[in-house]
């Protein structure tokens, strides 16, 4: 059945229809064949938006809509430059530092590509770097977008899973760290062997005024961080205070938006949110059917005939993954693969919060990787590349985030350590 | 810009909802006798009728996300069978959930569900957002399918 349902799923996303519809459509369907009334059906996902942490979703997206649009990239990066612009290839090592900063409030590996290709790519090429490398570090160090918390897709993977959000976020910490040293690492190498410019070291006053400027988004993440682990504030009021910090900064400090400016501004963010949310919802109809059918259980029970270890099902799952990055989005594959995935964990004793990160890590690669890469696209779109120039360009950067990937999955430390020493 | 008035409805309903949620966190802080679960509840059933009523504006921005590898690989006949043949499915997907969902509402009515707030809000009110939405994302497939019949061969894609 589960083949059947595969195969009906794929027609539909080959005609074109949106995710939402396909796998909704899908789902409804085998819940209608498998003698589940309709309104139950309705009843069920109008019941999964009723949550606090759905809330949290769209004043995320509103947050990253506003840090894109309203000036406070350009403030980050100038801060990053302060700090890394002397150093051989220093602006491309800015855009590591001022993507760790921008994705620590805005939650989206899109969102925080387009905010730094806008400015970054036209100044590293201005500055003689090579337009496919430039395209390749902004592409590449936005996927820190979906690892550094707060993640949109973290936040969609604890809905599903059940499990804490606040630990997920923190699992994303240590390996979000690593990816920026290894592409620093990279890139640092690059630079001495292609004898990239660095700028001049800045005025004591110019490296201050710089730090000053970016002070105001600097808090954006304090904020947030502070209020979710400080126990003031849950995550849904945490993303909501990001939303109106981000709105504020933009509007009074920046100047990037105008108030005319916030209701169209905040359309786009609501139509974000409402694309991820009614496939979520879709998801959670395809997960109420597998576990209606006791999918799961049947096939703990088939690979439990093969005498699988833990990390040769990992290495398959990240495989699978891997292929489906290719022709799917990344949110429909955590949407697709975490329902089925997920009951298999405990029979393998693979943690959800290790898992989750294995996920992130995978669909950070899928949106690097043809034909559908997003990011790639979102590359494309603003620097008037063609894709394949920014395909050439993330290419060192695709190998590295698949070490990082081998980390992850091999290393359950370095995603636990951290959320397992907080909540001691 | 987005100019759809399902979106900027949407814009609107869920800014409203931020106000509010950020207004209640506040009273909470300072332990006013006003804050409570009803501020959570609304801003739940605010933020579900945004982005619902925005979904239907997806539909006719082509924002909802979708795989359109096969499709630029394909000739213009074939792309447009597939246009037809996707609208004919998300009408279908939404003109049933619609339906399903208008019965969740009457069966919420005659059995006079509320909300566990003190407000007391009938949950009617909010499962409402669902019929609505997919009755408006049906309805921009339907103009979808004019629009379609209308183009030209060669502009289908």
């Amino acid at each position: 059945m589960i083949g059947f349902a595969f195969l009906g799923l794929l027609v539909l996303l080959l005609i074109g229809l949106p995710i939402f519809a396909a796998l909704g459509g899908l789902s409804m369907s085998l819940l209608l064949m498998h003698g589940t009334p309709g309104v139950s059906i309705a009843q069920v996902s109008i019941d999964k938006l009723n949550g606090a942490t759905i809330v949290a979703i769209p004043f995320f997206v509103i947050a990253a809509q506003f840090m894109e649009r309203g000036g406070i990239a350009k403030a980050l990066i100038d801060m990053s430059e302060a700090w890394l612009g002397w150093l051989r290839g220093g602006l491309a090592l800015t855009c590591v530092g001022a993507t760790c900063v921008f994705a620590a409030v805005s939650g989206s590996s899109v969102a925080t590509a387009l905010a730094m290709a806008t400015i970054l790519v036209p100044a590293m090429v201005q500055r003689g770097y090579d337009r496919p490398f430039a395209l390749g570090v902004v592409g590449s160090s936005g996927t820190l977008g979906i690892l550094i918390p707060p993640s949109i897709i973290l936040i969609i993977y604890g809905l599903i899973a059940e499990v804490s959000i606040p630990r997920l976020f923190l699992a994303g910490v240590v390996p979000g760290l690593i990816q920026a040293l290894l592409f620093a690492a990279f890139i640092l190498i690059y630079a001495y062997r292609k004898n990239l410019p660095k700028a001049p070291a800045q005025s004591v006053n110019g490296f201050a005024m710089a730090n000053l400027r970016a002070l105001p988004a600097v808090t954006i993440p304090v904020v947030i961080f502070v209020g979710i682990y400080g126990g003031y504030a849950t995550i849904a009021e945490a993303a909501g205070l990001a939303a109106l910090l981000s709105i504020l900064v933009s509007l009074f400090v920046y100047r990037g938006c105008t108030l005319v400016e916030i209701l169209p501004i905040t359309a786009i963010a609501v139509r974000k949110s409402a694309a991820i949310i009614m496939i979520v919802l879709a998801a959670l109809l395809f997960s109420h059917w597998l576990t209606e059918t006791r999918v799961p259980v049947h096939i703990v029970e088939a690979i439990s005939e093969y005498d699988l270890q833990a990390w040769q099902f990992l290495v398959i799952i990240c495989v699978i993954m891997l292929l489906l990055g290719t022709v799917l989005e990344g949110l429909s594959i955590v949407l697709i693969i975490v329902p089925i995935v997920l009951p298999l964990l405990g029979y393998f004793d693979i943690n959800p919060i290790q898992f989750a990160i294995i996920v992130v890590v995978s669909i950070e690669i899928a949106m690097l990787t043809p034909p559908i890469g997003l990011n790639l696209f979102v590359l494309a779109g603003v620097s008037k590349a063609p894709v394949t120039e920014v395909i050439r360009g993330v290419l060192p950067f695709l190998l590295l985030m698949v070490v990082l990937l081998g980390v992850v999955t091999f290393f359950p430390a370095v995603s636990l350590a951290l959320p397992d020493w907080v909540y001691r | 810009m987005s100019k759809t008035v399902e979106s900027l409805f949407g814009a609107a309903i869920i800014l409203a909802a931020l106000l509010l949620f950020l207004g209640g966190m506040l009273l909470r802080w300072i332990g006013s006798p006003y804050a409570g679960g009803w501020v959570e509840e609304i801003t739940i059933y605010l933020v579900a009728w945004g982005m619902l009523l925005s979904a239907a504006s997806g539909v006719a921005t082509n924002d909802h996300v979708r795989a359109d590898f096969f499709l630029r690989l394909i000739g213009p006949k074939a792309h447009r069978i597939a246009d037809f043949l996707a609208a004919a499915a998300g009408l279908l997907f939404c003109t049933a959930m619609a339906w399903f969902g208008w019965e969740v509402v009457q069966f919420s009515l005659q059995w006079d569900e509320r909300g566990p707030s003190i407000l007391q809000v009938p949950t009617a009110y909010y499962y409402a957002a669902l019929p609505v939405s997919m009755a408006l994302c049906g309805l921009r497939y339907i103009l979808k399918f004019i629009e379609l019949l209308r183009a030209p061969l060669e502009t289908s894609q």
